[in-house]
C-alpha cells in the first residue's frame, strides 16, 4: 500500500472512532459524562499518536504522482457530491416532517456540521480505496 | 479589434456569472423596495423568490452547444473543471458549517429556529457552488486569451 492507500484507511478508523464519540456523547446522561470523556481521550490520544508511525515516508516509497493526484481529486468530488446528498435528505426529511423534529433547537445545529465532516472524512477514504481497487494494484 | 475567443466552459461560466449576479441584484432591490412597504417578514420570502432567476443558468448547455468539428474538451479542461468543482462544492460545505454555527453561537444554545430555515440554508449552499464553480474556471482560464477555441 502507498501512503495515499494508508491515509485513507486511517481515515475510515477516524471516521468511525469519531461517530462512535459522537454517540457516546449522545448517551452521555446515561453512562456518566465523565466516562464518556475518559474513554473519549483515551481513544482519541493514540489516534494522534498512530499516523505519525504508520504514515510517515519510507525512501523506497514513490512520490505522490499524476495518478495519485486524480484518484484523490474525484475522491473529493464524490465525498461533496455525497455530503450534498445527506444535507438534502436531512433538510427535506426535517422540513416535510418525516423526520419528526418540528424546531429544531439551535444547540444541534454544531453537530450536525459534525456528522457531515465524519461522512465526508469517510466517503473520502472509500472513494480513493475503491478506486485504487483492493490494495492489490498499488505502487509498492 | 482583440476579439477574445472563449471555449464552451468559459462561455457557459460567464452566463451563470452573469445570471446569478442579476438574481442576486434583482433580489436585493425587490427586499429595498419591499421591506419598507410590508416589513421584513413578507419582505424576505418575496425578495428571496427572485433568486429563482438562477434557474435560467440550466439552460446554458442549450445555448452554448457542442461543436461537432472541435475537440470538446482535453485533459487540462477536465482539470481545471475538477479544480472548479472542489472550490464550488467546498464553498458550500463553508456555507453549510457557518449556517449551523452562527445561530448557535449569535442566539444562545437555548434558541430555536424554524425548519423554514432549512431548505433555505441547502439553497443557498447550491447557489454558491454553482456561483464559485463558474467564478473559479474564469479564473483558472484566465482572461479568456489562453483557451483553446
Amino acid at each position: 500500500m502507498n501512503r495515499t492507500q494508508k491515509s485513507a484507511w486511517y481515515g475510515i478508523l477516524l471516521s468511525v472512532l469519531l461517530s462512535s464519540l459522537f454517540l457516546m456523547d449522545a448517551f452521555e446522561s446515561r453512562i456518566g459524562i465523565i466516562t464518556t470523556h475518559v474513554i473519549g481521550y483515551l481513544v482519541l490520544l493514540p489516534l494522534l499518536i498512530i499516523p505519525v508511525y504508520i504514515l510517515q515516508k519510507k525512501k523506497t516509497e514513490p512520490d505522490f504522482d499524476e495518478r495519485d493526484k486524480s484518484i484523490v481529486t474525484k475522491g473529493v468530488i464524490i465525498s461533496f457530491c455525497m455530503l450534498a446528498a445527506v444535507v438534502l435528505l436531512g433538510y427535506l426529511a426535517a422540513f416535510l416532517e418525516i423526520w419528526k423534529i418540528n424546531v429544531p433547537a439551535v444547540s444541534k445545529m454544531p453537530d450536525s456540521s459534525y456528522i457531515l465532516s465524519i461522512i465526508f472524512i469517510f466517503s473520502l477514504s472509500v472513494s480513493v480505496l475503491v478506486q485504487y481497487g483492493k490494495g492489490g494494484q498499488s505502487y509498492d | 479589434m482583440k476579439v477574445l475567443k472563449m471555449n464552451r466552459a468559459q462561455k457557459t461560466a460567464w452566463f451563470i456569472v452573469i445570471n446569478f449576479s442579476v438574481a442576486i441584484i434583482v433580489s436585493l432591490t425587490a427586499y429595498l423596495i419591499l421591506f419598507p412597504k410590508f416589513g421584513a417578514s413578507r419582505a424576505v420570502p418575496l425578495a428571496l423568490s427572485f433568486l429563482g432567476l438562477c434557474g435560467f443558468s440550466g439552460f446554458a448547455p442549450i445555448i452554448f452547444k457542442k461543436d461537432p468539428g472541435h475537440v470538446v474538451c482535453d485533459e487540462r479542461d477536465i482539470m481545471i473543471n475538477r479544480r472548479a468543482a472542489i472550490a464550488g462544492f467546498g464553498s458550500a460545505f463553508l456555507f453549510v458549517g457557518l449556517a449551523c454555527m452562527l445561530p448557535f453561537t449569535l442566539m444562545g444554545s437555548e434558541a430555536n429556529i424554524s425548519v423554514n430555515w432549512l431548505p433555505g440554508i441547502f439553497c443557498g449552499a447550491g447557489i454558491i457552488s454553482s456561483y464559485m464553480h463558474a467564478i473559479t474556471i474564469l479564473v483558472m482560464y484566465g482572461k479568456g486569451d489562453d483557451s483553446h477555441e
